[in-house]
């Protein structure tokens, strides 16, 4: 009785999954998705180009089948080491889900100027500039004299909730709690360039630095 | 009537008028170029002129012996309310966006040719209403 009833119990799981998650999360974006606070999950489950950023996780459905029951790269997803990545970057997206006060800041690229390391003197040789500051993100090389513009930028999201975070909602069994919330958001990009002036020798002529500024509070 | 009191109280109408609401603002870039003075001329003001002024560019461009500077500002202020029971019952979104673009050109000597400057502001702030 005990391998008939396991058999059983096989082809019933086998049915179960054979539909996937394809059909399961496109109902519940359909019906509870705008306030579920798991989000509009369907994409995420059977799209493709799947990541997860700081914020969460990400994937595109395109042209894909609506009702695939797996993700097409459903290996990459949970074998490969970058998965151990995207998992952290998950639990950080979770944790801003669940703070009532999130301060988050993202570098891109590294600045040309570190603290306390001055400009580059005019008559300094490009070759020396190079080997100072490193590769510049853009270099113009002409006959007249050449042109190098270093970049980087700075984002910073500050954002707070007055009240019950979205995701926190979801673990307290009180319908309609998730609207005893403010929640006031600010994000902004600040870059940080210098401009470097070489003449036709490759000396350096003159250098820009500047800022965007933060705003007032920022 | 007891001070503390009314201000408890008017802090609690507040929170529940404010209640559901989200208030968020995005700001990419430097808008000092959209306020700038400047009295440039074509043929004299040099790219290093523009460059001191305005601080290095957000892109450059060149081709043809012109040198291209291009100044990006964004800023995108976003309301909503959104009402939720089980479902989405009520939810209501405002946007108003600010976009500038500075353009400058310059000739193969680094003189200015040209340079533009615009600030779209959205006259009537997106709004989107739904009911469940």
């Amino acid at each position: 009785v005990r391998p008939r009833a396991a058999a059983r119990v096989a082809v019933a799981l086998a049915l179960a999954a054979l539909p996937g998650c394809g059909l399961v999360t496109l109902v519940h974006d359909s019906t509870i998705g705008p306030a579920s606070p798991a989000g509009r999950i369907h994409d995420l489950a059977v799209g493709s180009d799947f990541h997860v950023t700081e914020r969460g996780p990400v994937a595109e459905m395109g042209g894909e089948p609506l009702l695939r029951p797996y993700p097409p790269d459903l290996l990459r997803r949970l074998a490969e080491p970058s998965s151990f990545y995207s998992a952290i970057h998950g639990f950080e997206a979770f944790m801003a889900g669940v703070s009532p006060v999130v301060s988050r800041e993202t570098r891109i690229g590294r600045p040309a100027l570190r603290e306390g390391g001055g400009e580059p003197r005019p008559g300094t040789a490009a070759a020396e500039v190079l080997q100072r500051l490193g590769a510049p993100e853009l270099w113009i090389r002409r006959e007249s004299g050449s042109l190098m513009l270093y970049r980087s930028e700075l984002h910073r999201t500050f954002s707070f909730y007055v009240g019950v975070p979205p995701v926190a909602a979801a673990f307290i069994p009180v319908p309609g709690a998730g609207n005893l919330r403010v929640r006031w958001a600010r994000e902004q990009d600040r870059a940080s360039k210098l401009l470097l002036f070489f003449d036709r020798d490759d000396r350096l002529e003159a250098a820009i630095a500047g800022a965007d500024p933060w705003t007032a509070g920022d | 009537v007891d001070r503390r009191r009314l201000t408890a109280a008017l802090a609690l109408a507040c929170a529940a008028l404010l209640c559901a609401c989200t208030f968020s603002r995005q700001r990419f870039g430097d808008d000092r170029f959209l306020g700038a003075d400047v009295d440039w001329e074509p043929g004299r003001t040099t790219v290093r002129e523009v460059a001191a002024a305005l601080g290095p560019p957000d892109l450059v461009r060149w081709s043809d012996d012109r040198l291209v500077f291009v100044y990006r500002y964004q800023q995108v202020v976003r309301t909503s309310f959104a009402l939720n029971f089980y479902l989405n019952l009520f939810s209501r979104d405002q946007a108003g966006q600010v976009d500038g673009t500075l353009v400058v050109g310059f000739d193969d000597r680094d003189r200015l040719v040209w340079w533009g400057a615009s600030r779209a502001e959205d006259a009537s702030p997106t709004t989107r209403t739904s009911f469940r």
